[in-house]
C-alpha cells in the first residue's frame, strides 16, 4: 500500500462487523462467575485456560483476584516466556 | 511489555502526528462519545450519512447486550481533546476457522468516526485510528498465545482485508463470509509494525 497520502485521505479501515460470531465458533470456556473481569486478570486466566496442554500450574482462579497488578504482570510474563510468546518492544502502534 | 496503549495518528490537514490513547470503551463513553456525537458534527457530508453501514449502530446498546460476557471486550481511540476517533468490540473466546483446535480473537465491530472517513467528508480529521485498533486486536491475540489469529466479517470490504493478509473461510453467517488472518501473516504484521522481532 502506498504511504503517500494527501489531506483527502482519511482512515482507510472500513466499517466492519455487525454479524454475530456463529455459535459453532465459540470456544467452550468456563461460564462461571469466578472469571477475572479486569484486563490483566483475564489475560492471565486466558493464557492458563487456553494453553493448559503446554503450561501446567497449580492454581485457583480466586488466587488471580487476590493478586496485585504487578504480580499479575509477572505471572503473565512467565507464562508467555514458557509459551514462546515474545514481549512487545514498544507500546505505540 | 503490556499490550500497546497508544496509536500514532496523522492529522490529515497538517500532516503532523498525534498520539491517540487506546482506552476501554464503557457504556457511558459509547453513549456520549459515539452515539451522541459521531453523526451530529458532520459538516457538508459528501454523501448521505444514512447510507453508511453503521449509521444505525447504537454502541451503548451493543455494549449493554454484551456486558455479562467476560470474554467480550471493547476499546476505542481517544485523541487529546478526549474525542473518540474509532471504536471496536471483540471477543476472546473464538475458534480459528482455518486451523482446527486453535483460538482466535473475533472482531465483532470496528468503525472509525465518520469525521475521519474520506468517502464521507471533504477533509477528514485523523488517519490511523481504525488500523490502530485492527493491529491492537492482532496484538491481543498474539499476547494470549493465539498466534495473532483474528477473524471478522468484512461486510462488503473483502478486498481491504485480503490486501492485509486475511483469507476467506468456509464459515458463513447471514450471507456473509468470515475472513481470518492466519498466524504467519499476523506475526508478519506485528513484525512490520515493530512490535516484535522476527
Amino acid at each position: 500500500m502506498s504511504n503517500h497520502f494527501s489531506s483527502r485521505d482519511g482512515d482507510k479501515t472500513p466499517v466492519t462487523g455487525g454479524v454475530d460470531l456463529p455459535a459453532r465458533l465459540v470456544c467452550a470456556l468456563p461460564p462461571d462467575d469466578d472469571i477475572p473481569t479486569d484486563d490483566l486478570g483475564l489475560q492471565a486466566f486466558m493464557l492458563l485456560k487456553t494453553n493448559g496442554d503446554k503450561v501446567a500450574l497449580r492454581f485457583r482462579q480466586s488466587d488471580l483476584k487476590a493478586m496485585d497488578d504487578d504480580t499479575k504482570r509477572a505471572l503473565i510474563s512467565d507464562i508467555q516466556r514458557a509459551l514462546g510468546i515474545k514481549s512487545f518492544k514498544k507500546d505505540v502502534l | 511489555m503490556n499490550l500497546p496503549e497508544k496509536v500514532c495518528l496523522t492529522n490529515c490537514a497538517t500532516g503532523t502526528t498525534e498520539l491517540g490513547r487506546i482506552a476501554t470503551l464503557t457504556r457511558e463513553d459509547a453513549k456520549t462519545g459515539i452515539d451522541q456525537t459521531w453523526w451530529v458534527d458532520l459538516e457538508n457530508p459528501l454523501r448521505d450519512p444514512a447510507d453508511e453501514v453503521d449509521r444505525h449502530w447504537e454502541w451503548r446498546a451493543i455494549l449493554s447486550r454484551s456486558q455479562n460476557s467476560p470474554y467480550f471486550r471493547a476499546r476505542c481511540i481517544r485523541t487529546n481533546d478526549d474525542k473518540v476517533q474509532a471504536a471496536m468490540t471483540f471477543r476472546l473466546d473464538a475458534k480459528s476457522a482455518l486451523e482446527a483446535d486453535k483460538h482466535a480473537v473475533f472482531i465483532d465491530r470496528l468503525a472509525t468516526a465518520p469525521r475521519n472517513r474520506d468517502m464521507l467528508v471533504e477533509t477528514p480529521l485523523f488517519r490511523g485510528s481504525g488500523t490502530g485498533l485492527l493491529v491492537f486486536a492482532v496484538a491481543q491475540s498474539y499476547s494470549l498465545g493465539f498466534g495473532g489469529r483474528v477473524n471478522l466479517f468484512p461486510v462488503a470490504n473483502q478486498t481491504f482485508y485480503e490486501q492485509r493478509g486475511f483469507r476467506p473461510t468456509a464459515e458463513n453467517e447471514g450471507g456473509e463470509t468470515l475472513f481470518e488472518l492466519p498466524s504467519a501473516e499476523a506475526i508478519q504484521l506485528l513484525t512490520s509494525k515493530g512490535l516484535i522481532d522476527e
